[in-house]
């Protein structure tokens, strides 16, 4: 049998829930408004507890009033109250327990994040404000010159021995430095003026800033101490040194650790300098001996200045180069060549585009033996002799045996033309080899006396303009390209060249067709040429006045079906 | 051992209107509800204290302050809590046996539920797509964890309303089923006042 349960009332009226929704509404606006907005009058502590409050004040009214607890028996206030205290009780001793730290730590970890992010943002500042112009804004400093930063200065903080890393560092700042010094196995000789000016504050933000750009965070130890001002002061006050050159005493007691390997410095010409570029193998492997040059001997080098800069003063060097004139890289713009330097090496002479050496020296090798043994120099001498012939004699009369000339052209050159051609050679007043050198001296600008041309920018003519030569319809594209010049992307051998040719007509049909039977039998070309036909001048007149354009030569080659 | 009335009305569980109860005089169901709530207050409460131990010891980022929206979260707060108004307006209702209006505010409750799901869906997509998800950091954690589990219960809630209010288009409901309502309404309103303290300990104090 049951006894009634204790109903006290079913539920409050609805007048009653309207106005605790409105309590609970208006709660919820005032603690947003306390977040949101600031108020003088209310400090961290007072929020933090009116916020409190204000909860508590809402979770017991949905408690008591929607939830009906106020009016139910008191058994279930008695059941919720004990979860309620256990919660409240774990959660409390879960913020003691692993929270304590935080009262004797002064910062969270993400303080402390924050504020050195700070620091270092700061240090940034003073950095580019008086260290960017020696140790640059990437940190890697000059060659020769100035240290990098980058790779090297948390090895540096570490040090042992002496005063340690992090006082020198201090001290170079303060008194600079001065000597020849190591730095990522590098050797640097510069100068570094003094910044005492700077404050404590300032030169702990720089170095902190220093030990943690460019990728320098990556290598710091995690228990890495960063600089603090009141570091600086304690180093500024010991007067370890008084001038650059003590500090430099300072640094040889140091012993620094092991640090990474030397800078990279692929795109830096300084390196190319100093470092000689590993062999590849142009994919045209050719093998240029200067006696192949015509009319190229070692004594005909020009001379060139060696204009060796020393040991200037880190401020009057900007940029990465150090050398300019007397380095194998200018060499290779004169076109004078080392037999040890590959000057497409790197593509550095070119528009930038990088030659990928390993692909080079994958490349397939021609076949050695590249000059078929029948045709000569002398050979073809003659049979240009033959063809270059200027139309008229020797005593001014025109010759009518031109026609004769032609049709005793060897088929295929590969016919020996012998003593035959060596005694026409003789005969011969044109000299097309002087006229066609000296032509060419007009193309050695871009194309090079080697003929290796540019990369990226003007294509070669050795090795290649066989090629061009052999394809059908390649004979006349070489005569409208220097008629008319080329303008337009080509591809060679998986390299684009995108340079501007301009056009040629101003030079006579004899000095054209003589530089093309240059370029032909120049460089070991000849020994690629097949059914090799000299160019003719009168080739040459056939083709001018057509009013082509740069870019109609370019699709003329588009046309063509080259290699 | 039961005690039931069978010449009182009887909801649809064969209950008396005050339900069944043993020697507590309270329906065993209800008593049931509030120590399940009691414990679910102690779930909640490891949950809540966890993301408090956590707080400020992310490694990385994103941070709280990085991508909390008080105001957005207020307005989901507001809705949260007119929600539970609604909620005893329906059981008001349903005792008064208006059975329209009971209907009208159940499915009011539904839908503010809804809403405020809606609401920590769109934020928690927007926290995801700033780089805050449960495997970032210990603030992504705690965070989800806590207001995932705290989202699971309010969609059972909206679920088991839902249920009810169709019961009522299929089976004749009346004011002796009010207890069945006022039980769900228990753990509405405590859906509601676990978020009352999670948006003061997990939104507000962060910005203090």
């Amino acid at each position: 049998m049951s006894q009634e349960p204790q109903a006290k009332h079913e539920g409050s009226s609805v007048r009653t829930y309207v106005i605790i929704a409105l309590i609970l509404a208006a709660i919820t606006y005032v603690e947003f408004a306390l977040i949101e907005y600031d108020f003088a009058f209310l400090d961290r502590t007072t929020t933090l507890v009116s916020l409190v409050v204000l909860s508590v004040i809402k979770f017991v009214l949905v408690v008591m009033f929607f939830m009906h607890l106020r009016d139910d028996d008191n058994i279930l206030t008695g059941f919720f109250s004990s979860g309620m205290v256990i919660a409240v009780g774990t959660l409390v001793a879960l913020s003691l327990l692993f929270t304590v730290r935080s009262l004797s730590y002064a910062q969270t970890p993400q303080e402390e994040q924050a504020e050195l992010a700070q620091a270092i943002g700061d240090g940034e500042h003073v950095f580019e404000e008086n260290c960017i112009g020696c140790h640059q804004a990437n940190g890697r400093g000059v060659m020769g010159a100035v240290p990098p930063h980058v790779g090297h200065t948390p090895y540096l903080a570490q040090a042992t021995g002496g005063g340690g890393g992090r006082d020198y560092m201090i001290n170079v700042i303060l008194h600079g430095l001065e000597g020849q010094i190591v730095a990522r196995g590098e050797q640097y000789d510069g100068i570094m003026p003094p910044f005492e000016e700077l404050s404590d504050d300032e030169i702990s933000e720089v170095l902190n800033y220093s030990v943690n750009a460019w990728g320098n965070q990556s290598i710091l130890p995690a228990d890495f101490e960063f600089f603090t001002p009141e570091e600086v002061a304690e180093v500024r006050g010991k007067e370890e040194a008084a001038s650059s050159f003590d500090v430099y005493g300072l640094r040889s007691a140091l012993s620094v650790p092991e640090g990474p390997e030397p800078l990279e410095r692929a795109r830096d010409l300084a390196t190319y300098f100093n470092t000689p570029p590993p062999k590849t193998l142009d994919v045209r492997q050719i093998n240029i001996d200067p006696g192949s040059y015509i009319g190229y001997t070692r004594e005909s080098e020009p001379e060139m200045e060696d204009n060796d800069s020393s040991g200037e003063g880190p401020a009057e060097v900007e940029g990465e180069i150090s050398d300019s004139v007397g380095s194998p890289e200018t060499d290779a713009v004169q076109g004078i060549r080392d037999e040890d330097q590959d000057p497409l090496y790197e593509g550095e002479t070119g528009t930038g585009e990088v030659v990928d050496g390993a692909a080079l020296n994958n490349a397939p090798e021609l076949p050695a033996e590249t000059v078929a043994p029948n045709i000569t120099l002398q050979s073809v001498q003659a049979d240009m002799n033959v063809n270059l012939e200027s139309p008229f004699a020797a005593d001014g009369s025109l010759r009518q045996n031109q026609q004769q000339d032609q049709q005793e052209q060897p088929q295929g050159g590969q016919q020996p033309q012998g003593d035959q051609g060596g005694a026409q050679a003789a005969q011969s007043s044109f000299d097309w080899q002087q006229v066609g050198e000296q032509a060419y001296s007009n193309c050695t600008s871009c194309h090079q006396a080697n003929g290796q041309g540019v990369p990226g920018a003007f294509p070669p003519l050795a090795g290649h303009l066989p090629d061009v030569y052999n394809t059908d319809g390649g004979r006349e594209y070489i005569l409208n390209v220097l008629l008319y010049g080329l303008q337009g992307e080509i591809q060679i051998g998986g390299q684009s060249y995108n340079g501007v040719m301009n056009a040629w007509s101003q030079l006579s049909n004899e000095e054209i067709a003589a530089v093309i039977n240059h370029e032909l039998t120049s460089w070991n070309n000849e020994g690629n040429l097949q059914n090799f036909q000299p160019i003719q001048p009168d080739e040459v007149e056939s083709l001018r006045g057509q009013g082509l354009s740069a870019s109609d030569v370019y699709d003329i080659r588009q046309g063509l079906n080259l290699p | 051992m039961t005690s039931s009335s069978h010449s009182a009305p009887q909801s649809a569980y064969g209950e008396s209107e005050h339900g069944e109860f043993r020697s507590t005089k309270i329906s065993d169901r209800k008593l049931l509800m509030w120590i399940f709530l009691a414990s679910d207050c102690m779930f909640f409460g490891a949950l809540i204290g966890t993301y408090i131990v956590y707080n400020g010891r992310s490694l990385t980022g994103p941070y709280p302050t990085d991508v909390f929206d008080i105001p957005l979260t207020t307005v989901s707060t507001f809705v949260l809590l007119m929600s539970s108004f609604l909620m005893v307006l329906a059981l008001h209702a349903l005792r008064e046996n208006n059975i329209p209006k009971f209907r009208l505010w159940t499915l009011g409750v539904c839908v503010f539920g809804s809403i405020f799901l809606g609401f920590q869906v769109f934020e928690f997509k927007h926290f995801v797509h700033e780089g805050l998800t449960l495997q970032q950091n210990l603030f992504g954690t705690t965070f989800f964890t806590l207001t995932g589990t705290h989202g699971v219960h309010v969609t059972l809630g909206v679920l088991w309303l839902l249920s009810i209010l169709v019961a009522s288009y299929i089976r004749p409901t009346s004011s002796k089923d009010a207890l069945s309502l006022e039980i769900a309404g228990l753990y509405w309103h405590f859906v509601d006042i676990v978020w009352i303290v999670i948006f003061t300990v997990v939104y507000l104090i962060e910005f203090l």
